[in-house]
């Protein structure tokens, strides 16, 4: 088989699992990166607190890893326009991922601004990747604007409650060119499987490594699952019946 | 003196103080922080060569996690 990569702005990548770093300590983050096998991480940027020593997270995260600041915390267009001006002067490349959020009960992303956001951004010469609601209109508008892929969420952020809006993503993946990433949401290795079977381009997901027991070892399942979950829709799947088929032959029984 | 905004917070810093004369003040690499004077990114070659002024407002941002 050919080697199945991911090929988003300029890079082709193998690793379908992107894993956002909120929540992971430090010293074990090189371990659940390597355990997930990723090769895109997200990152968030805030104020430096003067009143504690912190360590740098990029010494952290293998090199080679593309890094994808996120731009949390903005409300607006022009707050998110602003961060990733400000994430891409501290010299992580041109990856940027586009959250604008004011709801802070469910933290749903704002479609319209982050529409506003991307546009611009495209032109500023980022490779632009929105969290989004999972609407079709918005999707096909945010790929005509030059997003370099779309990432609706399966579930509201760190809920772990999985594809709870798969009816849409479905008809997003079906009617949208750029890649598809299922983004928010995913909570077990199983709902990232039937994201990637459902034909996903990617998964990514952040609480359901970072919260569980055994960080490392989740990491690695959630790698397996992404993996066979890609398998199993490139070899495609069986079709569903109402009643039985039988598996074996039924004729030539014995008298 | 001159009183300038670093991070929401007031500061009185010596006239001619640059901003890599402030980072070093507060124990900060250069490399892994990003400076925003006025609102504006101000490079990193350019940090030693820039003078902070009387109600200047500066933002020093890094990277943390996130999702």
């Amino acid at each position: 088989m050919s080697k199945d990569l991911l090929t988003i702005g300029n890079s082709s990548i193998s690793s379908r699992l992107f894993l956002g770093t909120g929540k992971i300590p430090l010293p074990k983050m090189k371990q659940v990166i390597e355990a997930a096998g990723t090769q895109v991480v997200t990152v968030a940027l805030r104020r430096v607190d003067f009143d504690q020593r912190e360590e740098n997270i990029l010494d952290f995260i293998p090199d080679g890893t593309i890094i994808m600041p996120n731009t949390s915390g903005a409300r607006t267009a022009a707050e998110a326009i602003r961060l990733a001006h400000i994430a891409r002067a501290g010299g992580c490349g041109d990856w940027v991922k586009i959250e604008v959020i004011s709801d802070q009960k469910y933290l749903l992303p704002d479609n319209y601004e982050t529409l506003k956001a991307t546009e611009k951004l495209v032109k500023d010469g980022f490779t632009v990747l929105p969290y989004m609601s999972p609407d079709l209109m918005v999707a096909k508008s945010l790929e005509a604007v030059g997003a370099a892929a779309v990432m609706p969420l399966g579930a509201p952020i760190g809920t772990n409650r999985g594809l709870k809006l798969k009816e849409l993503i479905n008809i997003i993946i079906e009617e949208c060119y750029v890649p598809v990433i299922v983004d928010a949401g995913i909570g077990r290795p199983s709902h990232a499987a039937e994201a990637m079977e459902m034909g996903a381009s990617a998964v990514l997901l952040n609480t359901a490594i970072a919260t569980a027991d055994d960080a490392v070892a989740m990491a690695r399942a959630f790698r397996l699952a992404v993996e066979s979950g890609r398998i199993a829709y490139l070899a495609g799947m069986g079709g569903e019946t109402s009643y039985a088929r039988a598996s074996s032959p039924l004729t030539g029984f014995l008298d | 003196m001159v009183c300038v905004k670093v991070n929401g917070r007031q500061e009185t810093l010596p006239e001619n103080y640059t901003i890599t004369q402030l980072l070093s003040q507060k124990e900060l690499d250069a490399s892994y922080v990003v400076v925003q004077l006025n609102f504006e990114i101000i490079e990193r070659s350019l940090l030693s060569e820039t003078i902070l002024n009387e109600g200047d407002q500066l933002e020093i941002l890094k990277f943390l996690g996130g999702g």
